[in-house]
């Protein structure tokens, strides 16, 4: 268990940079998530942590020490990847204490940490066989064995759960949390879910190309985004932006409607920005009406989603509860003005 | 029914063509058989008569007078040593060249590649080996033989290091591993199949080769089997029926080490997937 320090990380491959000045502080014993679209860099900010890739420049300290040119096996960390990276020609046992048999560790240890381990995941009757003999998630769970067997200061998820089929990420996803309380780690777990970082998640790190977006707690994040694309990422549907035009010192004109904006400061008159109002903030039963025709209909027994055109041709998701509506009718969808998020055009977010 | 009389007709064509061709190759197998057992009279005219009595004799006289043990150990010499020796050194740099890609190694890669294709130039292959003092001595066609096997094994090779996922490599430098335990330890027990297949290959080819020990082997206590057949035949040729025991005794050990191998070969080959 340690903290985990990045001060300064660049990552250039050739002459693309794909990490920029990368700048994070990870508390001992906090599972902290990596979540972005593809290509954002998050893979290669874990891979620099493991020590499978090197930092063009900057420092990597884990529980104060600077690791920075340690060799992966050195770091005290373990990984767990994408594709499990079992060794095929290994029993689950070997697979497991692979790591500890390469450091020629004494073999009373090698036996007793293999137990423990298997213990916690379950996976006692499995130990001799073959990893083409097991289902994904037991993989999986092999996987996280051999991560656990390293008795690391710091586990290292590289999307784990992206090969398994929907009910089994949701179970091992749960599987996960417990196995963090259990043993009150430090990890870092890379995603492009943003339901998995929501879930699992004390800490999310959202990443764009190659620099950090936004770091906070689930809820602050979904909240409280610093820019148009973190409230964009996350949430699920996501998030719905309409373009307004300011028409007085406060008022906004958007989808045929005005309204007061819940803005601090004044805003320019004339000025341009994008309302972001989250589905769910539309089933309100009064307050700003904005009228849509209906397209789509998504009924989940709960609640249902609604995907509807406005008059000035913007697409909008809202979520519906009562009666449903047939496609084609006009509907009224509500939101309190508090709930809208402002983003100028750039993307950054007005308070 | 035009369409499926023609698909029969063409069926039993296909079928005439490959017993054609088998004829082609079975027949002086067959004669070579045959003529081993007979007499030295009987033999003469290399008919393909079975023989009125079995002279199973012939054998022991070529095992005698052929120096048949001795060319028979060098031989299994040669081509064990050597097909050991490119199949390891092939797999090293395949695994290297395959994950590297850097324009530099894949100008290397294809460089060994082209070793496939290019004649061997036997002049200064003979200045070389007379430099480097490996000229008629057992190391030097052992080097010789592993040199002319490595471009075609890394080929083989280098296909299958692809279908094996770098994650591996990479659960491994965490599990502590250099680049040498990665390889032998991980990589290289889950080539297996291809090495097999490398290996066999190699070593087929080496044990049928004539030239090398022709141009480079001058004492008959170094000959290979092929050598030892060629020089028995210019002994004996009126005595056909210890040529075709010769020969016989030849292809035996290459024919076991084909079958016994020949499941990886096949399976070497063609599938390159290691799912983990």
């Amino acid at each position: 268990m340690a903290r985990v320090e990045l001060k300064n990380i660049n990552k250039s491959f050739g002459t693309t940079q794909v990490v920029h000045d990368v700048n994070l502080a990870i508390e001992h014993g906090e599972f902290t998530v990596f979540v972005g679209p593809s290509g954002c860099g998050k893979s290669t900010l874990l891979r620099m942590i493991a020590g499978l890739e090197e930092v063009s420049s900057g420092k990597i300290e884990i529980g104060d020490a600077d690791v920075t040119g340690e060799r992966a096996a050195d770091r005290g960390i373990a990984m767990v990847f994408q594709s499990y990276a079992l060794y095929p020609h290994m029993t689950v046992a070997d697979n497991m204490t692979f790591g500890l048999r390469v450091a020629r560790r004494p073999k009373p240890e090698i036996t007793e940490k293999l137990a423990s381990a298997a213990k916690i995941l379950r996976l006692e009757d499995l130990l001799a066989r073959k990893p083409a003999q097991l289902s994904g998630g037991q993989r999986q769970r092999v996987a996280i064995g051999r991560a656990i067997v390293r008795d690391p200061k710091v586990f290292l998820f590289d999307e784990p759960l992206s090969n398994l089929d929907a009910e089994l990420r949701v179970q091992m996803r749960v599987e996960i949390g417990q196995l963090h309380k259990v043993l009150g780690s430090t990890m870092i777990y890379v995603t492009h879910d943003q339901v998995e970082a929501m879930t699992m998640a004390d800490r999310i790190v959202v990443l764009r190309g190659g620099r950090v977006e936004q770091v906070g707690k689930p809820l602050e994040l979904y909240n409280d985004p610093v820019n148009a694309f973190v409230a964009g990422f996350i949430g699920s549907p996501r998030m719905n932006f309409l373009s307004g035009v300011v028409t007085d010192a406060r008022q906004i004109k958007v989808a045929g409607t005005e309204f007061v904006a819940p803005v601090a400061s004044g805003l320019v008159r004339g000025q341009t920005l994008q309302l972001g109002i989250r589905p769910e903030h539309l089933a309100a039963s009064n307050g700003v009406k904005i009228e849509a025709t209906v397209n789509v209909i998504e009924a989940l027994g709960a609640t249902a989603y609604l995907y509807t055109t406005t008059d000035s041709g913007e697409k909008i998701v809202a979520e519906w509860r009562g009666a449903l509506p047939q496609i084609g009718n006009r509907v009224k969808l509500c939101f309190e003005p508090g709930a809208v998020r402002l983003f100028a055009e750039g993307g950054e977010r007005i308070r | 029914m035009a369409v499926v009389k023609s698909k029969k007709v063409t069926f039993a064509a296909g079928h005439l063509a490959a017993i054609f061709a088998s004829l082609i190759t079975l027949t002086p197998v067959y004669l070579v058989c045959v003529n081993a057992l007979k007499s030295e009279a009987e033999s003469a005219a290399m008919g393909p008569g079975l023989p009125s009595e079995l002279h199973l004799e012939n054998f022991v006289i070529v095992i005698e007078k052929g120096k048949l043990v001795t060319s028979f150990f060098n031989s299994v010499l040669y081509a064990g040593v050597s097909a050991a020796l490119a199949t390891l050194f092939a797999a090293l740099a395949a695994f290297v060249l395959s994950r590297h890609r850097s324009r530099l190694n894949r100008a290397i890669y294809f460089f060994l590649i082209m070793g496939i294709a290019l004649p061997i130039n036997f002049f200064t292959l003979t200045k070389i080996m007379q430099l480097t003092h490996l000229i008629n001595t057992k190391p030097g066609i052992i080097i010789l033989y592993a040199t002319l096997q490595i471009p075609f094994a890394i080929f083989l090779i280098y296909g299958f290091v692809e279908s094996i996922p770098r994650e591996l490599d990479d659960a491994a430098t965490i599990d502590g591993c250099g680049p040498f335990q990665t390889f032998f330890r991980v990589i290289m027990p889950l080539l297996t199949p291809v090495l097999v297949t490398t290996f066999i290959l190699s070593f087929l080819n080496t044990w049928n080769d004539f030239i090398m020990p022709l141009y480079y082997l001058n004492s008959s206590e170094n000959w290979p089997m092929t050598l030892a057949v060629y020089n028995f035949f210019g002994q004996y040729k009126q005595s056909w029926n210890l040529v075709s025991a010769d020969i016989l005794l030849t292809i035996v050990p290459v024919l076991i080490v084909y079958l016994a191998g020949q499941r990886f070969i096949l399976s070497g080959m063609t599938s390159g997937a290691v799912k983990g």
